[in-house]
């Protein structure tokens, strides 16, 4: 076994014994680099998109100027404007740099009339109602070829998707010996409908005026999200990731009424196959701790975006383990200096007793979501001051 | 009024990607590539 694996598979037990709630040699420092990266080097992501070689500078760059163990997030980028433009309409709109964002009015396609059908079978509704009318290549008049050499181009554009994905991880894990920590990716069931079919007025209005349909809805939809995973085996230092929209916006009667018995019978469904379940709480999730706290010990990861670490390791340590510790804004506004006692403070106050991973909030994606001085000051600072003695 | 037959269209469509693109072979194999198609597209 050569260097570069060994440590590849001390890095795996880092973020195998953190997950589980152990205490491992150090803080895990994880990389959720993410298109930042090519405004690092000067580029914008629509380089990384029209040349791997650019992309495969970026990436070298990353983690050859900064110091990661793990990989969640890298910079390839997964949504490229030709898919859409071959399916004839998304969700998404793209930016001239390559960003995406969500395309408004494109999400409401379903009816609030329409639950039934949905629950009936998400998969004939989405292919027989939702597809036709969001997407112009499976129109009712388009004709058969037209559709299959359309798919066959959305393939084509995959695979170049798909080989600059695996083209990241070669680089990452046998250049780097980095410890990639995301097997696969689902929404929860109430967010998918609200990313997919509702947005966010039409749930509003449904949770308040059918909210049993949207309840109903979710658990078929458990399914769906577990077909996704269904081929993906549970690996040490693993975990799915999900990440989650609504409940932010709902106050927690409505949680625990509509999104709470779907999202729970999900991760007990992933925990009990033997997966670890990494959860994006987007925005603030404090008014819902209660709930989080019946979550499968010690097999969940929480990265918490604008909640008070410390309220999380008081309310949630027993149950999850906690990874964050500076946010995008002080990455880009703060100091040097400021940074560091940013994230002295909150290893001395998380990480004693292990269950703790430190990461920027959220994603880097754009320029402002932090300054490369002050990235490179807190992953060395983590790296020597992360050491459990 | 939606046209049922987009419906059939959208699923032949679907079954044939399965067969010839993703290599599916049984009816189980066709059912299952072409749920994995429609999730691919949401």
């Amino acid at each position: 076994m050569n260097k570069v694996e060994e440590l590849r598979l001390e890095r795996q037990k880092l973020m195998d014994d953190f997950i589980n709630n152990r205490q491992p040699q150090r803080v895990p420092i994880v990389s959720v680099c993410s298109t930042w990266a090519y405004y690092y080097k000067g580029y914008k992501p629509i380089d990384g998109i029209k040349n791997d070689a650019v992309m495969e500078e970026v990436v070298r760059a990353i983690y050859t100027d900064f110091y990661w163990d793990i990989v969640e997030i890298g910079p390839v980028v997964a949504y490229r404007p030709e898919l859409f433009e071959i399916l004839g309409g998304g969700t998404f709109t793209f930016t001239e740099e390559g960003l995406h964002q969500t395309n408004p009015g494109a999400i409401a396609v379903m009816e609030p009339e329409e639950y039934p059908e949905l629950i009936a079978d998400p998969y004939e509704f989405l292919l027989h109602k939702i597809y036709p009318r969001r997407f112009k290549l499976f129109a009712h008049d388009v004709d058969f070829e037209t559709k299959f050499n359309g798919i066959k181009e959305i393939f084509a554009v995959r695979g170049k998707i798909a080989e600059q994905m695996q083209r990241h991880n070669e680089i990452a894990e046998k250049e780097f010996g980095l410890h990639n920590t995301i097997s696969g990716l689902v929404l929860a069931p109430v967010d998918f409908i609200l990313d997919y079919l509702r947005d966010f007025r039409g749930i509003m209005r449904d949770i308040k005026r059918q909210p049993e349909a949207v309840r109903e809805a979710g658990m078929v939809l458990v399914q769906y999200a577990l077909d996704e995973v269904e081929k993906i085996k549970p690996e040490p230092g693993k975990s799915i990731l999900i990440p989650m929209h609504l409940p932010t916006f709902l106050n927690p009667k409505d949680f625990e009424k509509v999104y709470w018995p779907s999202y729970k019978k999900l991760i007990d469904e992933l925990v009990a196959r033997g997966h670890n379940v990494k959860c994006a709480f987007e925005r603030k999730y404090d008014h819902l701790f209660d709930y989080l706290q019946e979550l499968p010990k010690n097999r969940i990861v929480g990265v918490f975006e604008d909640d008070d670490l410390r309220l999380v390791k008081k309310k949630l340590g027993n149950t999850m383990a906690i990874q964050g510790g500076i946010t995008t804004q002080e990455l880009n506004f703060c100091t040097p200096e400021q940074c560091i006692d940013i994230c002295k403070a909150i290893i001395d106050d998380l990480a004693p007793g292990g269950g703790f991973a430190f990461s920027t909030n959220k994603a880097m994606i754009s320029a402002s979501d932090g300054r490369a001085e002050n990235l490179k000051a807190v992953t060395e600072f983590v790296r020597e001051y992360g050491v459990y003695k | 009024m939606e046209d049922k037959n987009n419906t059939h269209n959208n699923r032949q469509v679907l079954e044939k990607v399965a067969r010839e693109i993703m290599g599916a072979k049984t009816p189980q194999e066709v059912e299952k590539a072409v749920k994995e198609l429609i999730r691919s597209f949401s």
